[in-house]
């Protein structure tokens, strides 16, 4: 069992304990499936083969199925929380990775991806089998006929592009060190952003009597401002 | 002459365009290439794309002009936020990090993206840059302009005076008071998101009954000035001190509780009538606040015709308003014309930041805005070679638009492809979804089946625009064929509109002229050979929250998704057996 299944097999009975976090967790899993759905169709659009634009297209009708089921699922246990609340709207943005990382890293970056949602999806559909919840287990069961057949198809075009298996292990590698780099700095600019906002709070509370300079120098204007050369 | 690329961005609704020579040469907004609805980075897919269609190397751009000044509006930003100490403690860092670490670069990051020197690249003004995407673009050679959005670097609502080459600025109503920051509160307490549903306020407002509220918006939210300008009660807004939330408290209290978001709406429940009489009130409220302002600007320019631009100048229902007005003012201002760029809102400004810098560097104004098909082309042969890989079965057809007509005279959804795809938030016949617009039954499938939106929006005909008059109380002007105004539908035409007409008897129409949407012309040209009204329903080519559709590939995308009947691309046609 690797790592990422491991973990989320131990963590399942906290991630799934309630509705509101139910819905929390599913509406985090539309909005990945959303950002991917994006992801391969701009990949759809950028790839010269017509072959490989038809397989992307194929996955991201697929990515945007599994974002409307998962956003459906949390609207629903949103719903039954004790305190009801909507959720937002799926929205991802694409992080541009055919862009960015080329078509043959895109595609080990694809396959890794998928092969980890595998792993994840397979420990969750074994907990909620184990604790009775047969919706939920039975929706992840729906989603991971498709992730397997991504894994699958992204793995053969990998090795076409790669032209050997050494050369597809190798940007399987790559990805893996571009996803820690990527990690890191998402983990700097989270740890950077709440340093900012304590800054820019202290500079508020310092800033405060110029606030009240300002409005007395500088009042609300009302009605017409550029006066008016006409009758 | 010069190579202008005009940029707007940073806020929402990206866009780029550039201007050769004088010459409109491409407008893109960068959501179609991102494929991320009212895409707010900067639009440099688009910008690259404009360049790439006219074969222009960055390094030969003359000028690269972004559609507002960061720096003021940094500045803005700021004193808004220190004056309404302490509410803005949450916005502060937010907006700052906003600002500091992204806005203000905006010229340097363009240069950079895009190779063009940095001392080729300008700032405009945001009201400027609006003003000048309306009047350039309009076929006046002298008219007043209104610019009214939310806000640009300070003003709400501009006032201008356009005279060939010129634009002068006449008067100004400066943020916090803004009809356009007035709109999206509401539009946040119905329910709805910001940026993306106001046209659903503009639907829902048919539905009730505007002097319910009426007076509640007159004395208590809004107070409309004799000299055509007008206040706002700041107290039940929160767009100084809360950017996403839009309304205050006091809002509540005079209205009631905010509508909660995604909850379904049923016109047939009082609370729910009690919203649609808000939308009504505050659709009412905003059309006598434009036609002062509207009073006022051609007043002070001592024009006779009018161009709008700015996000609230897509507010089809008040364009109306302002047109009849315009039409019929005494004496010699009578019979004045009024003019909407299609793109009016955020976007526009790349273009009118392209044509105002084109314009200071001696080119020729452009000739009047024919068409929207401003974008990529479409590329039948890669639809093709995608499609055979898909397993679809494509085949060419010898008339596409004829084969569509008889698709859609059958009673057919067909989503129709092409040439280069829109300008604007409108679809015009180069990405549309058509259909017959006689069954009620046909919107209800649309809506519920490919748009899944509310009940209540209506979808717009095109007519052939000889035939205008047979079928609408109105005549084509310089807004039917940017479908950017509404006009009556005649009582006679009604069992063959239903699903193209509003419930307060109105239609968002566009007229189709061979000259501006050759392939929707000869499609309602083919319906008419046929014996059938030459109107067809004419939506955006999109699934819900989606952009429209630019390439092939995203009409393929949404050809697997969703259950149209038949595609056609080019000449290219997808039909689904049945």
């Amino acid at each position: 069992m690797s790592l990422t299944a491991r973990t989320a097999a131990l963590l399942s009975p906290l991630v799934w304990r309630t509705h509101a976090r139910t819905a929390r967790r599913l509406h985090a899993f539309a909005q990945a499936e959303h950002g991917s759905m994006l992801d391969m169709r701009l990949a759809a659009a950028a790839t010269p083969s017509a072959a490989r634009a038809a397989a992307y297209l194929r996955h991201a009708d697929d990515e945007a199925r599994h974002a409307q089921i998962f956003a459906k699922q949390a609207q629903r246990a949103a719903a039954a929380a004790p305190r009801p609340r909507a959720l937002p709207p799926v929205s991802a943005d694409s992080e541009r990775l055919f862009e960015r990382l080329g078509e043959r890293d895109f595609l080990a970056f694809v396959h890794h991806g998928e092969a980890r949602a595998l792993a994840q999806f397979e420990a969750y559909e074994r907990y909620f089998a184990a604790v009775g919840r047969d919706h939920e287990s039975a929706l992840f069961s729906a989603v991971m006929v498709d992730e397997r057949r991504h894994s699958r198809y992204t793995r053969e075009l990998l090795l076409q592009l790669a032209g050997d298996e050494a050369s597809a292990r190798a940007a399987l590698r790559r990805v893996r060190r571009w996803e820690l780099g990527r990690l890191w700095l998402r983990a700097g600019r989270a740890l950077a952003e709440r340093l900012y906002v304590l800054t820019m709070l202290l500079v508020y509370l310092l800033a405060a009597p110029l606030g009240l300079l300002l409005r007395l120098v500088r009042p609300h204007r009302r009605g017409w401002s550029v006066a008016p050369k006409g009758p | 002459m010069a190579v202008v690329l005009g940029i707007s961005g940073n806020y929402h609704d990206a866009a780029a365009a550039l201007v050769i020579d004088g010459q409109v040469v491409a407008a893109i907004q960068e959501e179609r290439l991102s494929r991320i609805k009212n895409d707010a980075g900067l639009p440099i897919a688009a910008a690259l794309a404009c360049l790439d269609h006219a074969g222009v190397d960055p390094r030969a751009v003359d000028r690269l002009a972004f559609y507002e000044d960061p720096v003021a509006k940094l500045e803005r930003v700021l004193v808004h936020l220190l004056k309404n100490m302490p509410r803005t403690w949450r916005a502060f860092p937010r907006a700052l990090a906003s600002q500091l670490g992204v806005k203000i670069w905006a010229l340097d990051h363009l240069s950079e993206s895009l190779g063009v020197p940095r001392d080729r690249v300008v700032a405009l003004d945001h009201h400027r840059s609006h003003a000048a995407s309306a009047f350039f673009a309009s076929p006046y050679q002298e008219a007043a302009v209104l610019v009214v959005d939310g806000v640009g670097e300070a003003h709400a609502t501009t006032l201008w005076s356009g005279r060939g080459h010129q634009l002068d600025l006449l008067a100004s109503v400066d943020f916090p008071h803004s009809l356009g920051l007035l709109y999206a509160g509401l539009t946040a307490w119905l329910g709805f998101a910001v940026n993306e549903g106001e046209y659903k306020v503009m639907g829902l407002a048919a539905f009730g009954d505007p002097s319910r509220l009426r007076d509640v918006f007159l004395q208590k939210i809004i107070h409309l000035q004799g000299d055509g300008s007008y206040q706002l009660d700041l107290a039940c807004f929160a767009h100084m001190s809360d950017a996403e939330l839009g309304f205050g408290p006091a809002l509540e209290r005079l209205l009631g509780p905010r509508r909660p978001q995604a909850k379904p709406w049923d016109l047939g429940d009082p609370a729910d009538r009690r919203y649609a009489d808000a939308a009504a009130a505050l659709q009412s409220v905003l059309e006598d606040t434009l036609l002062g302002l509207a009073g006022r600007a051609l007043q002070l320019s001592g024009a006779r015709h009018l161009c709008l631009a700015g996000g609230v100048a897509l507010n089809a229902r008040a364009n109306a308003r302002i047109s009849q007005f315009l039409r019929t003012r005494g004496g010699d201002a009578g019979d004045g014309r009024l003019f909407v760029q299609p793109a009016a809102g955020d976007a526009g400004g790349a273009l009118g930041a392209a044509l105002l810098a084109s314009a200071e560097l001696g080119d020729p104004r452009p000739p009047p805005l024919q068409s929207a098909a401003l974008g990529l082309p479409v590329d039948p042969a890669r639809a093709l070679e995608i499609a055979r890989h898909l397993g679809l079965a494509p085949r060419r057809v010898d008339d596409p638009c004829q084969e569509a007509a008889r698709r859609i005279c059958d009673g057919q959804l067909v989503a129709f492809v092409q040439g280069r795809f829109e300008w604007g938030p409108r679809a015009l016949g180069q990405r549309s979804l058509l259909a017959s617009p006689r069954e009620l039954a046909t919107r209800e499938r649309l809506n519920r089946v490919i748009k899944q939106r509310e009940p209540f929006r209506p979808f717009a005909p095109a007519v052939l625009s000889q035939e205008t008059s047979q079928f609408f109380a109105a005549e084509p002007d310089d807004l039917t064929p940017f479908m950017t105004t509404t006009a009556p539908v005649l009582p006679a035409a009604l069992p063959r509109l239903r699903a193209v007409t509003h419930v307060d008897g109105s239609a968002r129409l566009q007229t189709v002229e061979a000259a501006r949407a050759p392939e929707l012309h000869a499609l309602l040209t083919g319906l008419e050979g046929l014996g059938e009204a030459p109107i067809a329903l004419n939506t955006s080519l999109n699934g819900a929250g989606e952009p429209i559709v630019a390439s092939a590939e995203d009409a393929l995308a949404f050809w697997l998704r969703h259950g149209v009947d038949a595609m056609i691309i080019g000449d290219l046609l997808l039909e689904r057996t049945r």
